[in-house]
């Protein structure tokens, strides 16, 4: 009998691509900007986490790096049809559905979370009442804040709870913090890795 | 043949490890060579490369057994100048390997089921880190 009966996902990086990476291919569509900017945008993309940025004060930051002639809402919309599913994680959803519980947990507000969930097949796989959207709960810069969160509110319990994201920072955090963790490369790494859990039979 | 390409890794420093395998895997791939080698090289003084199980837990085990062997809180004699505080990381990275080679077969990598090239930096702070990828062969 498997020791995890529920996993609780990161959005970007895991289920969606980053923001940051969807506004870095808008924004500078023929080549990737140097490591100072791409670093900018990942931090934005740690504001947005933490409620400390809204999605229409992300985007006007991202034109003013990209000295970019666009209206925020423009590029917000971009980025809306950008976050589509990660390529084969809705096949691993489905796998996994009825075996454990699925959470979401959205490291970017509803403005893109919202679409994300009726336009992609991610919303029929996550109940509303199984999704939670970090940047309304306003966390400081420690994610142990949001792990103590989703213990307290029996959304995620140690011992029998996974928590799955590509930060390996955050996740090396979690397991010190008690919490399972495992790290998201690609679907098919995931997938091979949901075997090694005992959740998943080995791939074939 | 030979083809020397340079990744750039954004590292959030204090440990971040990186999987730059399929990075590694299209330069193979660009360099068209099917039988060779691929040399993987960490340009840098405070990190290391490693093949590894890419899994969360064996980052910490890793990091425990190095804080163990070498600590962080030490009183490092490279401190003494006053320019930096990161003696752990640069003995740590001399006990660990800054490059590695793996072999090139069919035109890809050849590398065991669970097998990662994984890029740890182990340098305080968010910087970008230098790989330099270099593909041998025919």
């Amino acid at each position: 009998m498997p020791r995890i009966h529920n996993l609780a996902f990161w959005t970007g990086g895991v289920l969606t691509p980053h923001v940051a990476q969807v506004v870095q291919d808008v924004l500078w569509p023929d080549a990737a900007p140097g490591p100072d900017v791409r670093f900018q945008l990942r931090n934005m993309d740690n504001e947005l986490c933490i409620g400390a940025l809204d999605a229409e004060i992300y985007c006007q930051r991202a034109i003013t790096l990209a000295g970019a002639d666009m209206p925020p809402g423009e590029l917000a919309s971009r980025v809306e049809r950008g976050l589509v599913p990660t390529p084969g994680i809705l096949a691993v959803l489905d796998e996994l559905a009825g075996k454990v519980t699925l959470r979401l947990l959205s490291n970017y507000p509803r403005r893109w979370l919202d679409p994300v969930l009726s336009h992609t097949g991610l919303g029929v796989r996550f109940p509303d009442a199984l999704v939670s959207v970090a940047p309304e709960h306003g966390f400081d810069r420690s994610f142990g804040a949001l792990f103590d969160m989703l213990i307290t509110s029996g959304a995620f319990v140690p011992g029998t709870s996974l928590l799955v994201d590509d930060n390996p920072l955050r996740g090396m955090a979690a397991i010190r913090a008690g919490l399972d963790f495992a790290i998201f490369v690609d679907a098919p790494r995931f997938r091979r890795d949901l075997f090694l859990w005992g959740l998943l039979p080995p791939v074939s | 043949m030979v083809l020397t390409e340079t990744l750039t890794v954004l590292s959030e420093g204090d440990f971040y490890a990186a999987n730059i395998t399929d990075r590694v895997r299209e330069v193979v791939r660009r360099s068209g060579i099917h039988e060779g080698s691929a040399l993987v090289f960490y340009a840098h003084t405070t990190g290391a490369l490693m093949i590894v199980e890419h899994e969360a837990g064996i980052l910490v085990d890793l990091q425990d057994v190095l804080e163990k062997i070498v600590p962080t809180a030490a009183e490092w004699k490279h401190h003494l100048r006053g320019y930096d505080t990161n003696g752990a990381a640069h003995v740590r990275t001399a006990l660990l390997n800054v490059s590695l080679t793996v072999p090139v077969v069919g035109g890809d990598l050849l590398m065991g089921t669970y097998q990662e090239i994984l890029l740890i930096d182990m340098d305080p702070g968010q910087k970008p880190r230098t790989v330099v990828v270099q593909v041998m062969g025919e």
